[in-house]
């Protein structure tokens, strides 16, 4: 007998005074990980990378997000792309490292070749040795699958199943209200860049960072100036959730050194910042003088790694004048979340007591988590019917 | 050059991932091939110089694949 993956999920989706948070399952069972895969991961924009990692034309990014290989690469024309790395032909990988394509993408098989454009170029002895051509392969029809992807605050976010509404209007609301942040996002490479690996569900990091509830608990060095009645909740209905704070205040270096502001941004933003998560996967911060992003990559039901990079505003920023307070901007980012580590692996643990029934939430406080578990329940909702069709 | 020194050289070639020196390797083959009214060679070399040239962005792609066209064998 096949064990049922369709919980019920109504207790979920009532207000978060009387809600349930997701069940156990959802957090420790391989058949509700790959349904959530399709209906929450690939049905949406996700983050799948980072635009710095192809900065110039030709540069390739091969990614393998949750078994989907994927390729991501700069064309010509500066644009970010992002192919699914598969030979039409055998289904061989196209592209296994990093690096630069001067010309074409050859497969390593057969050498089947790619332009930068996806539009199949050659096809090498398809008709017989020293014979490139047959009236059977029509390369018109057999170029690369593109994925569709938009670049926002240096993501590359994918939407793999297709269906998603553009971009611009899945996010019409988060691009309005940042609309502050609608500048280049400058990266400065190895000290603006970590990652956690973390023995936990994707979404429990999701839970935790889109509410303040954790912050005096989890980050006491917090108290001192950013106090969690300086907090407020972010809360859009099926798109993102989070939390703000009207205290940010910028890390000041020796000499008073400061990091160069985004330019022409509204007063609020003298001491506000803002952490959203961006459903599904991309969690972003933006503040003053630099702003980060993190993607979580699901790498099984129990294991994440949270890819974290840090952007400036100016060049400035990306000097060697202010390569000590980059380090120690990134590192106090990463103390932060290093912080975070033994509650999300800890919440990963709890789900397995056959007894939890998905939580209960603080009404005044979980609205941003709750707001998160009620989409992610609503796109395995609409997984399941669409199954069920 | 003979047979057994271009075989040794593209092998060489191969090795190295020296696309440069494979298309003007099989370059010079297939053209020797076509020389000597040997098509069929000719063209599975020529084939081979214009996939790694156009892999590696070489600007001789384009006269190789006007090549391959004259032969029936590209598009």
């Amino acid at each position: 007998m096949t064990e049922s993956t369709d919980f019920d999920l109504s207790k979920v989706t009532r207000p978060v005074n009387v809600a349930h948070g997701l069940p156990n399952a959802h957090y420790i069972d391989d058949a509700v990980y790959a349904k959530e895969r399709e209906a929450v991961l690939f049905n949406n924009w996700a983050g799948v990378g980072f635009a710095k990692d192809a900065p110039e034309a030709g540069d390739s990014m091969p990614v393998d997000f949750l078994g989907m290989p994927l390729l991501i690469l700069r064309d010509q024309d500066g644009v970010v792309k992002v192919f699914q790395n598969t030979c039409r032909h055998r289904g061989m990988i196209l592209v296994k490292d990093k690096g630069n394509i001067r010309g074409t993408i050859r497969c390593p098989y057969h050498s089947w070749c790619y332009g930068l454009d996806g539009i199949l170029r050659s096809t090498p002895h398809v008709g017989g040795p020293g014979v490139n051509i047959h009236e059977d392969i029509k390369r018109n029809e057999l170029g690369l699958f593109e994925i569709r992807s938009h670049v926002y605050m240096g993501v590359v976010f994918a939407n793999i199943s297709g269906k998603a509404p553009a971009f611009e209007d899945a996010h019409a609301d988060l691009l309005e209200r940042w609309k502050n942040f609608d500048q280049p996002m400058l990266h400065s490479g190895d000290d603006s860049s970590f990652k956690l690996e973390v023995k936990c569900n994707w979404k429990l990091a999701v839970e935790n960072y889109c509410e303040s509830y954790h912050l005096p608990w989890i980050h006491p060095g917090l108290n001192s100036y950013s106090r969690l009645e300086d907090h407020y909740h972010l809360e859009k209905r099926d798109k993102y959730s989070g939390q703000g704070t009207r205290v940010y205040r910028q890390l000041v270096g020796e000499n008073g050194q400061v990091f160069p502001d985004f330019t022409n941004l509204a007063e609020k933003w003298d001491t506000a910042g803002e952490y959203v998560a961006v459903y599904p996967n991309v969690l972003l911060g933006v503040q003053r003088d630099h702003t980060f992003a993190i993607i979580l990559e699901p790498k099984s039901k129990e294991q994440t790694v949270e890819h974290v990079e840090v952007f400036y505003a100016t060049n400035t920023a990306l000097s060697d004048e202010y390569a000590d307070l980059r380090q120690e901007n990134t590192a106090q980012w990463k103390g932060v979340f290093l912080e975070d580590v033994f509650v999300v692996e800890g919440m990963q643990k709890g789900r397995h007591g056959v007894f939890f029934d998905g939580g209960k939430f603080a009404p005044a406080m979980d609205g941003p988590t709750h707001m998160f578990h009620e989409w992610v329940a609503n796109q395995v909702n609409a997984g399941n019917q669409k199954a069920a069709e | 050059m003979k047979l057994e020194a271009l075989d040794t050289a593209l092998l060489i070639a191969h090795e190295k991932n020296d696309l440069e020196q494979l298309v003007k390797l099989y370059r010079k083959a297939g053209l020797s091939c076509i020389d000597t009214n040997n098509v069929d060679a000719g063209c599975f070399y020529l084939t081979h110089a214009y996939i790694f040239a156009l892999e590696g962005g070489w600007p001789e792609a384009t006269e190789i694949h006007r090549t391959l066209i004259a032969y029936g064998r590209e598009e």
